[in-house]
């Protein structure tokens, strides 16, 4: 099990988790991912491309839903996971990790503090989601 | 032991006709043409340049080649796959499945009318003419209306026209007004629609108790999160709410000058008739914005109650569903527009006009141009000479004229397609829409008539509310609105079935084993797994029992059951993953 | 109350329901539903006719239909966007069963299967047909058609466009429209895009081959900025056989990032020609948009019909309407069910690529009877055959000197002629005929009037053909 001791969740249910020095991968959470179902397709964000804070950057469809990801602070991605392309099941199978969605860089790394920790994340799912 | 429909019989295999082909073989009928000697000998580049013609190494035509017998085998035998509405109960919630009356086929398949090209000189077509125009004087009075349009071919198509009307009137009246408010609860075709028209949908929501987390939230779109729409399952976390009318106050907050109008399903997707909709329509109308109805719903109310009486400026109706034309396991429909007088202007070409002209020549009904035409006389004539040319069946009163002597006089009605409208929204298809699910409507009406009218929508409602009673012994905790009279559709949560272990789509399936077409399921979205069920007036008491004894049934022992279902179907449970993951489409 | 052969409840049982219900009667239940809005009295629907009976009500429009002999029943050389195919009593044998005409649309696959396997085979078939990738599981007519066929090569434009961070996302774009579109179809493309910010821009004919011409298209894809699309009809709306070669090259070379280049939307409105002429896939274009209702379909006085959508499989996330696939069931069975719905409007609302439900699917099958019928011999044949009469009628006319030749460039089962005679223009010309009991065209919409449209189709035999041209002798001469 992945720990996620330095994985910053936002309540739209993407998260960050710092790789070295501004650089963060992004994906999604394991709550979010099981709620979806089994993930068939995804939309990538793009490398190079700048975003804001609530921007949509990306969409995931499982066979009878369709969702947008955000970005959880500002961010450049840097690169996107591509494997996601031929298999998105990856989000399903191991969502914070090779289930990925990009790499990318924080204008500030300073707004992950309006993001939430994993307990917090964990609290939130339980009281809004039961 | 109860019988039930469902039971176990052969089932046929059949493999794509592709797969059946041997060279050479066809199964048409090609005309055995008199061509003389040099005429038959022509292929294709003797009358055009080689280099248009279709090349079988770089674009190979992968028809079938199969005779006339191994093809029509085959499409039987697909056919014996289907659940129809002339095999089984088929309950789905919003899609007024009733009984496709027969002689409707019959009447569409007269000869001479389905081989009509759309082009032919109105002179000769008067009798079609006709029809359409008898059938939106039906129309308009059946909903208190002034002039209906029957060019949109389905649902979607109708409130696409009416919204392009709602867009031309603010744009005629010079005013800027960009927003649809949209309950939530209603078909996804009314946002999708208000966008192509060019309008910014806005949702209302019907369950506030489910949106406290952020305010903001509320002027944005249905996708707003990675978990805000369903996924056919059973992720959305909306807790029922006795509610299920749209509060006015709440509407009161949506509310300003860039509201165009509201599109109100009317009785709404929980079966429930707006009790606020004369307030809702006053509020509208006070701030200058129009009502519009999306009259899917329109068979819980058909002769009873008119949407004129309720503040409705544009409605759509849909012909296959209220009006008995077969739904044609997709298509075709029909979707008319009705509007009021003061919009009149802006709805699609061609149009049907009606003018009285002289006849010249009383023996052979002719008017000055020579073309046939059609008497009109007295009220409720039903006599048809032998020519065909039948008197009309509506009282003249319909076609807003004064009292006016016909056989004295020498008049009759001539009609004509007009394409010009001062502010008309242009034009919507190639041709007049659907005749041919317009003609089966009309042929439905007339034999239901003044006398049987008001009771279709009677026995609908009658019998949704049978089934909510019935099953409220087994189901209270899962009828979200247990104290209300539903209309011709009741809608239960999936709180029973869950704490039995069984979801909305096990049950679904389930019942399909049973021998009944599973009601409209996960639809609305604001109801926890919903079972959406419609009997329509033209089920049996039996069939109902039947079903609901079914419903029981499942809820007892459906458990281990549940995700194997069904299986006496010709396919189990399909792999949706896998389709879509890597579609496969030819 | 009367017994009604479609409702199947006693007085009795009608009875009991508002007993079980605890509603005294009809006026107590909707009162009760339905609040203060009024009920409909008895009187106010004075309106509605009697009721009639079943044998009555065939009277009635079994004697219309027969007052119809002298226009249903006659050789029909009009077309204008509907041709008169002749339609096998198999297609009709098979549609009129229940299990396919009174279902609804397929969302429960298991009981659906026989509908699904048959939208599958209509999809490969007409794909084939077309030469193009994908095609959908139908659309209303072939106008709705092309307009939902702008939609979405103007979203795919903007979609390019944002990716292309460099360039300024202009959201005023252009379509270029060949003039020798149906009008009728032009109309609907223009009702649709009114509010869209799609502009159209239409280049011209050439006035003496008939056909787009491919100087005016060059020069109006380099004064226009930001254009999604070229649409252009094969055949034409004049019959002739647009020069696609020429027109793709043009049109796909147009920007040095092939990514935003125009796509090339073909429509058609008489794909049979696509059995004897290469098809639009052949000329690599992007979307096609057409009408389909020549294959098992009636004329039906011009509804339904049947919409043809088909496109390259790099856009089938931008497709609208249903598309059927191909999976495995819990048996390891094939199994076909609707795929990529998230497109849609029930899953995606006002984001969806289209707000379209309900379909022409009966109306697709059967197409799909129809061509399993003709089948790749018969296909071609029929096709042949359309092209063949077409031309002996033409050049019949011609030497009637009656008519002048209007254009002079290739054409399928449909031509232009003038009438020399000027004082007999084409209505009167038509209406003239139509005495005569032949359907002569229609006239040219947006031209002279004395121009007229002739089509042929299988339908029209020989002495048909030559019944025309004696007739128009009469008249004419």
């Amino acid at each position: 099990m992945t720990d996620k001791k330095n994985f910053y969740f936002a309540k739209s249910h993407e998260w960050l988790s710092n790789y070295s020095n501004n650089d963060y991968s992004l994906g999604i959470s394991d709550f979010a991912q099981s709620e979806l179902g089994d993930v068939v397709y995804i939309q990538l964000p793009q490398a190079g491309k700048q975003y804001k804070k609530g921007e949509k950057i990306g969409e995931i469809e499982s066979v009878k839903s369709v969702s947008e990801i955000y970005a959880p602070v500002d961010l450049t991605v840097k690169n996107i996971n591509s494997n996601l392309n031929e298999t998105p099941e990856l989000i399903n199978n191991d969502p914070y990790g090779k289930g990925l969605i990009a790499k990318v860089e924080l204008h500030n790394p300073s707004d992950l503090s309006l993001l939430m920790d994993n307990n917090s994340y964990e609290l939130f799912v339980k009281s809004n989601h039961e | 032991m109860k019988k039930f429909p469902g039971s176990k019989g052969l089932i046929f295999n059949e493999d794509l006709l592709i797969n059946q082909s041997s060279k050479g073989l066809y199964g048409i009928s090609i005309p055995l043409n008199n061509f003389s000697l040099s005429q038959f000998k022509k292929t294709a580049k003797d009358y055009i340049d080689p280099k248009f013609l279709r090349n079988e190494e770089k674009s190979p035509l992968l028809l079938p080649e199969v005779s006339e017998p191994t093809a029509v085998r085959h499409f039987t035998r697909l056919s014996s796959w289907n659940i129809c509405v002339d095999t089984a109960f088929y309950p789905l919630g919003s899609c007024t499945m009733k009984y496709n009356p027969k002689i409707n086929e019959v009447i569409a398949s007269l000869n001479n009318i389905r081989n009509l090209h759309p082009l032919m000189t109105a002179g000769y077509i008067q009798p079609i003419l006709k029809i359409m125009y008898e059938f939106n004087r039906l129309l308009c009075g059946l909903t208190g209306l002034d002039e209906f349009t029957f060019t949109p071919q389905a649902g979607a198509a109708g409130e696409f026209t009416g919204l392009k009307i709602i867009k031309k009137y603010f744009e005629v009246k010079n005013e800027k007004r960009n927003i649809i408010l949209i309950p939530d609860s209603s078909h996804g075709t009314n946002p999708a629609s208000s966008h192509i028209a060019g309008f910014t949908p806005v949702e209302i929501k019907t369950f506030l108790q489910d949106y406290s987390e952020n305010p903001n939230d509320l002027n944005q779109h249905a996708n707003s999160g990675i978990l805000s729409s369903d996924k056919g399952g059973n992720n959305i976390n909306y807790k029922t709410n006795k509610n299920g009318y749209i509060d006015i106050n709440e509407l009161k907050k949506y509310i300003n000058k860039d509201v165009a109008a509201i599109m109100i399903t009317n009785p709404n997707t929980f079966g429930l008739f707006e009790k606020n909709i004369i307030e809702v329509a006053d509020l509208m109308h006070k701030n200058g914005s129009l009502v519009y109805m999306d009259g899917a719903n329109f068979n819980a109310f058909i002769g009873n109650c008119r949407v004129s009486d309720f503040g409705v400026d544009i409605l759509h109706l849909n012909l296959h569903k209220t009006f008995s034309t077969p739904h044609g396991g997709g298509g075709p429909g029909s979707g008319p527009v009705g509007v009021k007088d003061f919009l009149k202007e802006f709805l699609p070409v061609p149009y049907i006009a009606v003018e009285r002209r002289k006849v010249k020549n009383q023996a052979k009904f002719q008017n000055e141009d020579g073309c046939c035409c059609i008497k009109d006389g007295n009220k409720y004539n039903n006599n048809i000479n032998s020519s065909g040319k039948s008197a009309s069946l509506i009282n003249n009163k319909n076609y807003g004229e004064d009292k006016f002597d016909y056989e004295k006089e020498n008049y009759c009605y001539y009609y004509d397609l007009e394409n010009e409208r001062e502010h008309s929204i242009g034009r919507i298809s190639s041709f007049y829409g659907n005749f041919a699910v317009i003609l089966r409507a009309y042929a439905y009406l007339l034999s239901l008539g003044r006398q049987n009218i008001s009771k279709v929508s009677e026995i609908a409602v009658l019998n949704a509310n049978y089934i909510k009673k019935k099953l409220k012994d087994a189901f209270i905790e899962s009828d979200p609105f247990p104290e209300d009279l539903c209309m011709h559709e009741c809608v239960l949560n999936d709180s029973v079935f869950q704490s039995e272990g069984i979801s909305t789509l096990d049950f679904a399936k389930l019942i399909i084993d049973y021998g009944f077409h599973p009601p409209t399921i996960y639809f609305p979205k604001n109801i926890h797994g919903a079972i959406m069920i419609e009997p329509t007036e033209t089920e049996s008491l039996q069939t109902m029992d039947n079903f609901i004894a079914a419903m029981k049934e499942i809820k007892k022992k459906g458990k281990k059951y549940a995700s194997k279902s069904p299986k006496k179907t010709k396919t189990g449970r399909i792999n949706e993953v896998l389709a879509n993951k890597n579609p496969v489409f030819k | 109350m009367n017994n009604f052969r479609y409702i199947p409840a006693s007085d009795e049982e009608v009875k009991n329901l508002y007993k079980f219900i605890g509603i005294k009667d009809k006026k107590e239940l909707f009162n009760k539903i339905i609040g203060d809005i009024p009920l409909i009295n008895e009187k106010e629907l004075d309106f509605m006719p009697d009721q009639m009976d079943e044998l009555s009500l065939y009277k009635y429009f079994s004697n219309i239909n027969d007052s119809l002999r002298d226009c249903g029943n006659i050789p029909v050389f009009a077309g204008g966007g509907i041709y008169d195919h002749y339609v096998p009593s198999a297609v009709d044998a098979i549609m009129s069963r229940a299990e396919f005409y009174t279902p609804y649309t397929p969302y429960q696959p298991e009981v659906s299967q026989g509908t699904l396997m048959a939208m599958f085979e209509f999809q490969s078939m007409t794909a084939s047909i077309l030469g193009m990738d994908v095609v959908n599981a139908s659309m209303y007519d072939g106008a709705e058609s092309l307009a939902e066929a702008v939609l979405m090569s103007s979203r795919i434009y903007h979609q390019n466009k944002q990716n292309d961070s460099s360039k300024s996302n202009n959201k005023k774009i252009k379509i270029i429209v060949s003039k020798a579109v149906n009008p009728y179809y032009i109309e609907v493309v223009k009702t649709f895009i009114e509010d869209l910010d799609i502009f159209i821009e239409f280049t011209d004919i050439d006035s003496i081959k008939g056909n787009t011409d491919a100087n005016d298209l060059t020069e109006k894809l380099a004064q226009n900025k930001n254009i999604c699309a070229f649409i252009v009809q094969q055949p034409n709306y004049f019959g002739i056989i647009e020069d696609l070669e020429t027109i793709e090259k043009i049109v796909h070379s147009k920007n040095c990032d092939a990514s935003l280049n125009p796509h090339l939307i073909v429509c058609s409105a008489e794909p049979f020609s696509f059995g004897t002429i290469a098809p639009p896939g052949f000329y690599n274009a992007d979307i096609f948009a057409g009408e389909g209702n020549g294959f098992g379909n009636y004329m039906n006085f011009g509804g339904p019909l049947l919409g043809l959508f088909a496109a390259k499989k790099e856009f089938i996330r931008q497709m609208p309407g249903r598309i059927t696939g191909k999976s495995k069931d819990n048996r390891n069975q094939d199994a076909y069910l609707f795929i990529l719905a998230t497109r849609e409007q029930h899953i995606r609302r006002q984001a969806a690529t289209s707000n379209i439900c309900t379909n022409n699917s009966l109306n697709a099958l059967r197409a799909a009877v129809y061509l399993s019928l003709c089948s790749k011999q018969g296909f071609k044949e029929i096709s042949l055959l359309n092209l063949k009469l077409a031309h002996i009628l033409h050049e019949k006319l011609l030497n009637t000197g009656l008519f002048s030749l209007k254009f002079t460039a290739d054409f399928y089962n449909e031509f232009v002629l003038e009438i020399n005679n000027k004082s007999i223009n084409s209505t009167k010309f038509i209406n003239e005929m139509l005495k005569e009991g032949i359907l002569a065209g229609i006239p040219v919409k947006n031209c002279s009037s004395d121009e007229i449209l002739i089509a042929a189709t299988e339908k029209v035999s020989i002495e048909d053909i030559d019944k025309y041209v004696e007739s128009s002798v009469k008249i004419l001469a």
